[in-house]
């Protein structure tokens, strides 16, 4: 448990993040676009800079991954990584104020196949989406929803400061978010059966036993979750990959891998296992072609 | 298969789930399905199970309107006189 002065620091480091943030936010209201995703390249060079054990993480995480060659090209990657996550916030919320149903493909190319677009244009059609932490995964959910209704299970972050005030005005009329401390797998299949595009992140560990399993991500095994390929095995819905990568200033290109085509072998563990290895697969071939844009600062390998 | 008979399947496939921590023993018709003890996606087990188990195929839109287990075991009745 941890001790009043650590608590009390604790507080103190949310605070100042989320003081960053709000001068960030507010920002973004006035200044040039170009400017403000070039002063949040720079919060993110200088928190790279001032948490060490944090770049730490991701230094070791790109090495063990096989990604950088050698510490310096891993301390490269790994500055323009957290410069990647600060400049996703700042994208999101601009992407909040002007991405709209009749210019969005002015800020997003969509990438799929055609059968994966008659799926999305279907109206009836839920579908099963797993995405991981790189690029912008806000646009990612925010292009799609330009077409259909899209629900996304999130993580709330550690810090209470920044995701209350992150959070207020976050969805859209066709985009919802749903705390993944307040899911249900009965809503998220009431959702597919209204015809939602539901999409859960697949590239954190997960502690708990009944829910995980283990995959290889790089080469090195982790625990993940079932519930994409649970949801998909229960609903047969149609199963994809959805993940935003970054192609130039508020300039993204959104790869739906899929429909995923999965043999079901009978056996649950199994097909479970099979499932979330594919999703896995194609996650870490879209992350070697833009590995600064993964989110290498987090224990995405814990036993 | 008696309703009865489905009932006992059931109730087996349930003692089987590891990641089960309701009581199977309290489990009657009337008991409602987000009540049966279920946590997080156990109950997505236990319908791949059915599947699997009762060699039958389900669909989403009609598992959404149960309620109860009275409603799966009639479900469940129905797709087996069909085949």
């Amino acid at each position: 448990m941890l001790g009043e002065p650590t608590l009390a620091l604790k507080k103190l480091w949310h605070l100042i993040l989320f003081g960053l943030a709000r001068l960030a936010l507010a920002l973004t209201a006035v200044a040039p676009v170009g400017f403000m995703l070039a002063f949040t390249d720079a919060i993110g060079s200088l928190i790279f800079t001032i948490l060490p054990s944090r770049a730490r993480i991701a230094v070791d995480n790109l090495l063990a991954a096989g990604v950088a060659a050698d510490e310096a090209a891993a301390r490269r990657i790994g500055r323009k990584c957290f410069q990647s996550f600060s400049r996703m916030i700042t994208e999101t919320v601009i992407a909040r104020e002007r991405i709209t149903p009749e210019n969005w493909t002015d800020f997003v190319t969509l990438d799929a196949t055609p059968e994966a677009l008659a799926l999305l244009r279907d109206p009836q059609q839920g579908a099963v989406v797993a995405s991981a932490h790189l690029g912008n995964w806000e646009v990612a959910a925010r292009a799609v929803s330009m077409i259909r209704p899209v629900s996304v299970v999130y993580r709330p972050m550690n810090n209470p400061y920044l995701e209350r005030h992150l959070n207020s005005g976050r969805g859209g009329s066709n985009l919802h978010f749903i705390s993944k401390y307040k899911a249900s797998p009965l809503r998220f299949m009431k959702l597919l059966a209204e015809g939602n595009w539901l999409a859960l992140m697949i590239d954190q560990h997960i502690s708990e036993p009944g829910e995980r399993v283990r995959v290889n991500f790089f080469g090195r095994p982790c625990w993940t979750t079932r519930s994409v390929a649970m949801m998909h095995l229960t609903t047969r819905m149609p199963l994809f990959v959805a993940l935003a990568a970054r192609t130039g200033q508020m300039k993204f290109r959104v790869h739906l891998l899929g429909p995923i085509q999965f043999q079901r072998s009978g056996n649950r563990d199994q097909d479970v296992l099979g499932i979330t290895q594919s999703l896995t697969d194609e996650i870490e071939k879209i992350a070697r072609r833009y590995p600064e844009q993964y989110l290498w600062g987090h224990r995405r390998w814990k036993e | 298969m008696t309703r009865e008979q489905i009932i006992a399947r059931l109730k087996a496939l349930l003692q089987k789930q590891t990641e089960f921590k309701g009581d199977v023993s309290t489990i009657h018709e009337a008991t409602k399905i987000d009540q049966m003890g279920f946590d997080s996606i156990s109950i997505l087990d236990f319908m791949y199970d059915i599947e699997a188990d009762f060699n039958v195929q389900t669909e989403v839109a009609d598992l959404v309107k149960m309620q109860n287990v009275k409603d799966l075991v009639d479900y469940l009745a129905s797709k087996l006189a069909a085949h």
